[in-house]
């Protein structure tokens, strides 16, 4: 018997079922959507943490305070006279309020120098104005998420335009008033730097307003790969366990591991919904067979085979993986586009701040969730894998019934009523 | 191609069919014996019970033999299995149910042309050989349309279009007038009568003891043994 035909007759006999083929595709696109929209999210996260790591170069490392340890002045002249050290970057931040035409949204302000700007960034990408010199004015460099309200995209805070920030409730009550030089291209957070919804100001101006004499944190970096990690064995003879360091490589390895290990377990997840589908699909299927038990003795009596009658099953179950595989794939890659926005309203959009800089101890991360924002990744690996797997559940959940309606006797099953 | 109308197409040789329960036995059909020529049309009547539909069954290969043979065209079916058997039936085979058995979700060509996917046909070459023999059995025009749009009479016809569409040496039909009003079971069997005029043998089973007056043989059953024959001009 020709495949062609045992497809049609598999399409056919689907197609006279609608309520119930739909259904039974339906669970299929539940499965493989869940796989898409779950894989990708987590592969979004990796190269949107993965990126921002990147920017910062495979030779940076991030020194942050731990316990009572401050990092004044005095630091920064000790680790540039460390050999191998090429710079040192200090930044300070902090929370405040920045009241916007018609809301009141929660920004970081970070101070750094504008040589450290472009270290911190990766690459400076202006929008509008320019960097602010290197002194202390009170200019300020907003990023896109403060120029243009999060809900409408409509721009909120121009080049020249004074802006007022003040301290968050249980402070100071702190006001000031900056000038913004410049507005930033969209740079995309991560968890670890929320650029977009930060405010940049000289660093000598940060420390005033803030009235601190040390430092959020210090990015130093090496002069090559190969002398990373004997700057980072020269800061902790140093400083001992005084201080946190980050190295960008191995941070960046872990990242890649620990996700890899999420990117499993979601998918994991996500296929247990298909092995129910598969479930669903046998059933559906015996019924199948139960109903068409003297269509099944037909078609025997006029000379189909048992293989015959087993292969126009399975590419009935085949097409449901097929059909159900690619519906599923595009709800997946629809759904996970909604994800991040949908987190992004679950926390807040308003609240802007909260992502700001390395600040605090171990990894530095403080709200991250509250201005995290990535773009999912679907690959074609994983379309791929998602449509294989479909297709293989749809087709071993088949094999049962369809074996069972091939091994049928033809005078018994004429006879069924 | 000439028909010879002294070959024997079918010929059972003391023909046992035994049921089985546990440890008790039922003999449907007890040593039959009998032989069927080329374009004869043979009717098997006989009380419920006696035997009939088994006898098709066995001489259809569809059911097991007990002892004894079932020659058809001169090849003992009794050893054939699996593929062997599915080819056979498919080559040499056509079945006519009183249920007509028609696929709901197909069309009446696309019915017909069954037996010829079966058989590996070229689409092209089936769409012409069952639309050829639906339009010989008057269908022409219902080619697209669904079983559950014809009346009983036209299912029965496209079914017999399906039995004829790969030019079987046999037809077998069990109770293909059980279904219709007597005007249609005379147009059934007018139109099978003409199918053994072409040189094609035909065995029925029937109640109906009208329709056998076109056939050429009647064979009554009773008991599982063949109780009399009569020959009919």
């Amino acid at each position: 018997m020709r495949t062609e035909d045992i497809l049609w007759l598999g399409f056919k006999s689907l197609k006279t079922r609608k309520v119930r083929g739909a259904l039974t595709i339906l669970s299929v696109v539940i499965g493989v959507a869940s796989i898409i929209g779950l894989v990708s999210q987590t592969a979004g996260i990796q190269a949107s943490v993965l990126s921002t790591l990147q920017s910062l170069g495979p030779t940076t490392l991030l020194v942050t305070p731990a316990r009572t340890t401050t990092l004044t002045q005095a630091d920064i002249a000790r680790m540039m006279s460390i050999p191998g050290v090429e710079g040192v970057v200090p930044v300070v931040s902090a929370q405040m309020r920045l009241t916007r035409a018609s809301e009141v949204v929660q920004v970081n302000v970070i101070g750094v120098d504008s040589i450290g700007l472009k270290t911190l960034l990766g690459e400076v990408r202006l929008l509008d104005g320019e960097i602010y010199p290197p002194s202390n004015t009170p200019l300020a460099i907003v990023g896109n998420g403060v120029a243009f309200s999060s809900t409408q995209g409509i721009q909120e805070v121009y080049v020249g335009q004074p802006i007022t920030l003040e301290q968050p409730l249980g402070s100071t009550g702190r006001r000031i008033t900056l000038q913004v030089a410049g507005i930033l291209d969209k740079y995309g957070s991560s968890a670890f730097l929320s650029t977009d919804n930060s405010i940049f100001i000289p660093i000598d101006y940060a420390m005033n307003i803030f009235n601190r004499r040390a430092y959020s944190y210090i990015i130093v970096k090496a002069a090559n790969v190969e002398s990373v990690n004997t700057v980072s064995e020269y800061l902790t003879t140093i400083y001992g366990r005084n201080i946190s360091i980050i190295n960008v490589q191995q941070i960046t390895q872990a990242v890649s591991t620990i996700m890899g290990f999420f990117s499993i377990l979601l998918g994991s997840v996500a296929a247990i919904s298909l092995s129910v589908a598969g479930l669903g699909i046998m059933n559906i299927m015996l019924v199948s067979v139960y109903e068409r038990t003297k269509e099944i003795g037909l078609l025997k009596a006029i000379g189909f085979k048992d293989r015959n009658v087993l292969t126009i099953f399975l590419s009935e179950a085949m097409l449901v993986g097929i059909i159900g595989g690619i519906l599923g794939i595009v709800a997946g890659a629809g759904a996970s586009q909604l994800v991040p926005t949908l987190i992004g309203t679950y926390f807040g959009s308003s609240n802007l701040g909260g992502g700001g800089g390395f600040q605090g101890g171990g990894a530095g991360m403080q709200g991250a969730m509250a201005s995290f924002s990535y773009t999912p990744v679907i690959t074609l690996d994983v379309v791929g894998i998602a449509l294989i797997t479909a297709v293989s559940v749809s087709v071993l959940s088949g094999l049962y019934p369809a074996w069972r309606a091939s091994k049928m006797e033809p005078i018994k099953a004429l006879r069924y009523e | 191609m000439a028909v010879r109308k002294d070959e024997i197409v079918v010929k059972t040789d003391n023909l046992w069919k035994i049921y089985r329960s546990g440890t008790l036995e039922y003999p449907a059909v007890k040593g039959i014996s009998i032989e069927i020529l080329r374009g004869e049309f043979v009717a098997i009547v006989g009380p419920s019970g006696s035997g009939k539909t088994t006898l098709l069954n066995l001489i259809g290969t569809l059911d097991s033999i007990t002892r004894g043979e079932v020659y058809l065209n001169g090849k003992p079916v009794s050893k054939m299995r699996g593929n062997e058997l599915a080819k056979f039936r498919n080559k040499t085979l056509g079945f006519v149910f009183q249920t007509y058995n028609l696929v709901s979700y197909l069309n009446v060509l696309e019915n017909v042309e069954l037996p010829l996917i079966a058989s590996n046909t070229p689409r092209s070459i089936r769409h012409e050989r069952a639309k050829k023999v639906l339009e010989q059995l008057g269908l022409g025009d219902k080619l697209n349309k669904m079983p559950n749009e014809l009346s009983g009479g036209e299912q029965q016809r496209v079914a017999i279009a399906r039995a004829l569409v790969n030019d079987p040496s046999l037809i077998l039909a069990d109770e293909p007038t059980g279904n219709l009003d007597s005007k249609t079971a005379q147009v059934v069997a007018s139109i099978l009568k003409n199918v053994c005029d072409s040189g094609v043998t035909v065995i029925m089973v029937t109640h109906n003891l009208e329709i056998t007056k076109s056939c050429n043989r009647i064979i009554y059953l009773r008991d599982g043994v063949v109780e009399k024959e009569v020959l009919q001009n």
